[in-house]
């Protein structure tokens, strides 16, 4: 039963479910009708975003008295009589789960998964206590080469949720079956080690897994769900913005999951759900100044502002990981010293926008919004081009839409100056700077001039290279955040308004777009440099690092201890991502919230505290916040 | 004493010369036939190329009679191959040698005697020499396997000369897809690969069907052990096979089909291969055939060793590149199949029969057989019969008949029980005997038809036995998505090796009986569903049997060997004679004893200590010690 079918299901089809009359709509499956109803039927390899198979029978129901069938595989009629409960039905299901007991390792009480499992419920509301079969399982070495997640796989059952996930959720296909019957097994690729496999360590199959079979080193033991709070909040690691609950136990954040009613299907990705567990950097609790040791606050902004004052050449970098109202705030702070304010992916989407209006309508009159409505959109695409297919580890969500949307027939190009890392998925790879792009060069003078020139032969050559694009179906340009050059973007823009495709710009990360902040050009040697790190880490910082190397005094604002803070003559505290509130822009133009999940342990509550001291020193009036 | 041979006035031969035919099935090949073949071919050649040499025949000779060597398909009497036929006078040697063919050539064909030696010996020790006094060949009504055993598998003239393609042209040319459908319809052809869903009206719900692209594919994944039935006909005639083939895609809509081909099959393989680039070569197939604007295109799918890819989910899972494991139904493969399309999908055996309704019609067929069986059915019968092999005979026959085209129980062998339908298939007992065999007959009685396997089993056959060897192909075939089949099978195979074992113990027949329950109602596809067949059909004929090895330690057929001693100093009631008195009961100190007043009182072997209370205690000495 696929999600498509599910939503073009038309109204009008009555039936009788445990008695119960029933208003369902034509199409759907009775597993769909009796949910909406508030009927439960046990279910075990069903899983809300993947497709159906039937596999693990505890969805038998009794139609018309007459057969026996799944019910998630089976679509309602018109006048269907459906027994859930009877007592033939719970027997067969409890010999089913007697059965599955006896086959693998299913002794709860050592198991990550206790209290959270799904097959320990069906086997509480089976009525099962005892298995008069011997136990006999396959006993498979646990699989514990992979840094981030664990297969017990002596606690599987089989149900294939894994698989479906990593082929339809992430499109990666790297877990599968392997042999047949008793056999059966999961395996990562051909039977390589997960660690040694083509795992992008996203963990959806963790979390689409129902018993301990699989699970992630980083919460294992730490708490079941019931035991936690829940928070949910957005990821600030890319600028797709997934959903994130947050668990957390005893005010430690215990695990992230991601939320399966989206089209992302909760898979998120390494960044967002092991990246933000895992910094075990030393925090910075309060501020400090080169050569005076810990201050406290008003004394260390104290400093940062006599220099400030001071300097005629300031260059200022934001984290791309700030909310929408610091981000402003912290360019307010900087414009009264006048500084120049650099955000990560600021200029490109400002480039983006001076592009889009003024060379779309050169090639195409009537080409309006060229934007796509967001990621999703990739997913119903008929042709995708990506530019910069590093997207595959700077927005793994997106990657993974590209790659479903390719599995599902839709034709791929790759645009990439390295290596295309779509490689096996992809129709077509082309080098950037090979004649797509070679073309750039006259592109430009033409954006200068006039558009004439471009509209023979040129626009020949460009459409060829993506032929696809012209077919008239749904086509969509991603561009990835390497993307910089103004010439691929005025080429990647000109392309979209010749083939009405729409561009899908995936910058960086979160306050890219904040309107006309950040584009500034820097200073090549500052006096002062301010560096708003926050949470930023490894290869994040190594921008703000170069910034810090050619100026005199270095100000840094940030969450953990870095090689940025031990070169800073002031270190001023700033919040993690968890206890941060406010407002991101998502890769859709959405606005998104920001939710506390942990109250702050360190000498601030907030980052606006920091910089409202800043401003009070500065040349123009008060931030307003 | 020598028999001499009558010429027969009118040659009637498939090319109208005298013909050496050594079948060359696969049956045969693997006792040496090819070589027999050679050897013949070689003589024979010479004798024609000779010009002293006088072929006699009775009263006559045979010079203006052409002679060659044939090879052919599988005739069927596979128990006695390698087999030599010579035509037009049917004279039949059996298991022929190299060192044979000298003395067939010149006693047989150039002086026209008879070999005895070579010849069917039948029950009562006469030496038949020809097929017409053989009720193996006499008995049997050969329409799907019509040219099997008659013509060069190799050759389209010879297919021709026997009709071949006649039917192809008149369903092109002369009929629309809704008349041809309905002819089969009307014909009541029902699929031969076990189902007997009505084949006509699969191919009308397909043609029903709106699509782009739609598919027909030929079933010949024939898994059943013992079964070679599809494997013949393929072998034998795979220019029938294509020819049905087209004609279903005529009927449904298609333009493409396949035919999927358990690898273990390569002859067969290299056969249909050939047959398909000479049908190619002949216009049968590709663009505008016979130049009536059909198109149709062949291809070959081979699979890979598993038995559930019969099961038609799972064979189009396995044409389109995944694993062969079964998805549930509906949607059938004629609403959404092989990629989703429209496809419907036939056994072998079905569409041999095409061909033969189409060019002689609906009423034509329904002269054999039942009212709702109609047509004929071919038979792979191994077992304690006579004469193992292949035979085709019509529908309604009762078993008792079928036994005796096959010549009979063995030797001696008293009839005890037959296993029909393959590893899904049931046993039918001494009392269906009279009974006529069609797919409702048996459908009443619990049993299937299957497609067409039948074991017969004399009473050294254990039952209990049987039921463990089809349960424990089917455990190891289980393809392991559904729990119930995949774990479910292997728990009620553990039973019947305890039982088998001497190991059994009280309480497994209801194990059986409830696991077999839970197996059928609850598995994905047809594999689980009917894999508890063979145990729950011997259960309830010979209930006695399994019993007897469980509480008396005992096989009746004699099989099994029971009691390796682990129960031994251990007591045993005889379950007939118990009277149910409880007086063991009582006296037992361990509490081993079960049953009801007035029922049959049961020993556990695990909990016997042996001290031989019961012993005293029971009045009629109905209690033994077990060794």
């Amino acid at each position: 039963m696929s999600k498509a079918t599910q939503s073009e299901a038309e109204p009008g089809v009555a039936l009788e479910i445990n008695g119960q009359d029933v208003q369902a709509r034509e199409g759907q499956t009775i597993l769909e009708a009796a949910r909406e109803a508030d009927i439960e039927i046990p279910t075990l390899c069903e899983h809300e975003p993947l497709t159906n198979v039937g596999g693990c029978r505890m969805c038998l129901v009794e139609i018309d008295g007459k057969r026996t069938e799944t019910a998630c595989t089976t679509t309602v009629q018109d006048g269907m009589e459906v027994n859930v409960d009877s007592e033939d039905l719970w027997d067969h299901r409890r010999t089913i789960l007697e059965l599955m007991f006896s086959e693998q390792n299913h002794y709860c009480m050592y198991c990550e998964m206790e209290g959270d499992c799904e097959l320990e419920d069906l086997f509480n509301e089976a009525g099962l206590d005892a298995c008069e079969y011997p136990l006999e399982y396959n006993d498979i070495d646990v699989d514990t080469s992979h840094s981030e997640i664990t297969l017990d796989l002596d606690r599987c059952v089989l149900c294939g949720r894994c698989v479906r996930t990593c082929d339809e959720v992430v499109g990666n296909d790297t877990l599968t079956f392997k042999d047949r019957g008793l056999e059966t097994e999961i395996v990562a690729d051909d039977g390589v080690a997960l660690g040694d496999s083509s795992c992008i360590s996203c963990g959806a199959c963790a979390q689409a897994c129902p018993t301990g079979a699989i699970y992630t080193n980083q919460s294992a033991y730490r708490g079941r769900e019931e035991e936690c709070d829940v928070v949910t909040t957005t990821c600030t690691e890319c600028s797709l913005g997934c959903e994130l609950e947050v668990y957390t136990n005893s005010g430690r954040i215990v695990k992230i999951e991601g939320v399966e009613d989206g089209a992302d299907a909760g898979q998120l990705c390494e960044m967002g759900r092991f990246g933000l567990l895992g910094d075990s950097r030393e925090r910075i609790n309060e501020p400090s100044v080169r050569g005076d040791g810990t201050v406290d606050i008003e004394t260390a902004v104290e400093r940062a502002r006599e220099s400030l004052k001071d300097a005629d050449t300031v260059n200022a970098v934001a984290s791309s990981r700030l909310p929408t109202e610091v981000t402003e705030a912290f360019a307010a702070s900087m414009d009264a010293y006048d500084a120049s304010l650099e955000v990560p992916g600021a200029k490109r989407t400002a480039d983006e926008r001076r592009i889009a209006e003024k060379v779309a309508p050169m090639f195409n009159e009537h080409a309006g919004n060229l934007r796509a409505s967001g990621p999703e959109a990739v997913l119903d695409a008929e042709a995708v081009a990506v530019f910069d297919t590093s997207i595959v580890d700077t927005h793994p969500v997106a990657a993974s839409y590209v790659r479903r949307a390719a599995k599902d027939g839709a034709t791929l190009v790759s645009v990439d100056a390295d290596e295309d890392r779509f490689a096996s998925k992809s129709d077509a790879s082309i080098e950037s700077g090979s004649a797509l792009s070679r073309l750039t060069e006259d592109s430009v003078e033409v954006v200068e001039d006039d558009a004439s020139a471009l509209a023979d032969s040129d626009t020949e050559t460009l459409i060829n290279a993506v032929p696809a694009l012209e077919d008239g179906g749904i086509s969509i340009i991603v561009l990835g955040p390497d993307i910089e050059e103004e010439d691929t973007l005025i080429n990647a823009y000109a392309l979209a308004a010749m083939t009405d495709s729409k561009v899908l710009s995936l910058p960086d990360r979160v306050n890219s777009f904040v309107d006309g902040i950040g584009a500034d050009d820097l200073h090549d040697d500052a006096e002062v440099a301010y560096l708003f790190a926050a949470d930023d880490r490894e290869d994040d910082i190594d921008r703000m690092v170069e910034v810090a190397r050619s100026a005199d005094t270095v100000i840094v604002q940030a969450t953990r201890e870095s090689i940025l803070t031990k070169a800073a003559d002031v270190v001023l505290p700033s919040l993690d991502w968890f206890e941060r509130s406010g407002t991101v822009t998502d890769a859709s133009g959405a606005d998104r919230d920001l939710t506390r999940v942990l109250d702050p342990r360190v000498a601030i509550d907030s980052d606006w505290e920091v910089l409202s001291e800043l401003a009070k020193g500065g040349e123009t009036q008060e931030v307003e916040l | 004493m020598s028999q001499s041979i009558q010429r027969p006035s009118n040659p009637d031969t498939v090319d109208g010369n005298v013909r050496v035919v050594v079948c060359q099935g696969t049956g045969c090949v693997s006792s040496g036939s090819d070589e027999v073949y050679d050897a013949l071919a070689e003589e024979i050649d010479a004798l024609e190329s000779s010009e002293d040499v006088v072929l006699s025949y009775g009263d006559g000779n045979l010079e203006e009679l052409g002679i060659e060597t044939k090879k052919s398909g599988c005739h069927g009497f596979c128990e006695l191959g390698p087999l030599v036929r010579i035509d037009p006078m049917h004279v039949l040697y059996t298991q022929v040698g190299v060192e044979d063919v000298d003395d067939i050539v010149e006693q047989t064909i150039k002086n026209g005697e008879i070999i005895d030696d070579l010849c069917f010996e039948d029950a009562e020790g006469n030496r038949r020499s020809r097929t017409d006094d053989i009720s193996f060949y006499t008995e049997q009504d050969r329409l799907a396997l019509g040219n099997c055993g008659d013509i060069d598998p190799e050759s389209v003239e010879e297919y021709r000369l026997r009709d071949g393609y006649d039917a192809l042209e008149k369903a092109l040319s002369e009929m629309d897809p809704e008349e041809v459908y309905e002819e089969v319809e009307d014909a009541g052809l029902r699929g031969r690969g076990g189902g007997g869903f009505p084949t006509g009206t699969k191919w009308k719900f397909a043609n029903d069907a709106d699509a782009e692209e739609k598919y027909v594919i030929a079933n010949c994944d024939e898994g059943d052990p013992g079964a070679f039935m599809d494997r013949c006909l393929v072998e034998g005639d795979p220019h029938r096979v294509i020819e049905g083939m087209v004609i279903a895609g005529y009927a449904t809509g298609a333009n493409q089909g396949y035919i999927y081909i358990r690898a273990e099959y390569p002859l067969a393989i290299e056969r249909i291969e050939q047959a398909i680039d000479t049908a190619y070569e002949e216009g049968y197939l590709g663009e505008d055939i016979l130049g009536t604007g059909f198109d149709f295109d062949f291809g070959i799918e081979q699979g890979a060793g598993a038995f559930v890819c019969g099961e038609e989910t799972a064979l189009m899972a396995s044409i389109e590149g995944q694993a062969g494991r079964p998805t549930p139904r509906p949607p059938y493969p004629a609403q959404s199949g092989l990629n989703d399309q429209p496809t419907t999908i036939n056994n072998v055996e079905t569409l041999s029969n095409v061909p033969l309704i189409i060019d002689n019609g609906a009423e034509w067929f329904r002269g054999y057989g039942t009212e709702d069986s109609t047509g004929t059915k071919t038979f792979a019968v191994s077992g304690d019969v006579s004469a193992t092999g292949l035979m085709e005979i019509p529908m309604g026959l009762t078993l008792e008949e079928i036994i005796e085209v096959a010549g009979g129980m063995e030797g001696n062998s008293e009839f005890k029980a037959v296993q029909i339908g393959g590893p899904s298939g049931g046993l039918l007992a001494e009392q269906h005997l009279d009974m006529p065999v069609t797919f409702d007959s048996l459908q009443e009685e619990g049993a299937m038809l299957g497609s067409g396997g039948l074991v017969a089993m004399d009473e050294d056959t254990c039952m209990v036995d049987v039921a463990r060897f089809f349960l424990d192909f089917t455990q190891d075939e289980s393809c392991g998505k559904c729990p119930t089949c995949r774990i479910g099978t292997k728990k009620m195979l553990d039973i019947l090796e305890r039982i088998t074992n001497g190991e059994g113990k009280p309480g497994d027949i209801e194990r059986l009986r409830d696991l077999g329950d839970t197996i059928a109602e609850g598995s994905l596809c047809g594999l689980g569903k009917t894999a508890p067949n063979p145990v729950l059909s011997t259960l309830e004929h010979f209930e006695e049997e399994y019993e007897a090895h469980i509480y008396d330690d005992e096989c009746p057929a004699g099989e099994c060997e029971l009691g390796d001693g682990s129960h031994a100093g251990t007591y045993k009631i005889a379950a007939a004679e118990c009277v149910g008195c409880q007086q063991c009961l009582d006296a037992c100190p361990v509490d081993a004893i079960d049953g009801e007043q007035g029922e049959t009182h049961e020993i556990d072997p695990e909990m016997c200590i042996g001290c031989g209370q019961c012993v005293e205690a029971c009045p009629i000495d109905a209690i033994s010690e077990r060794v």
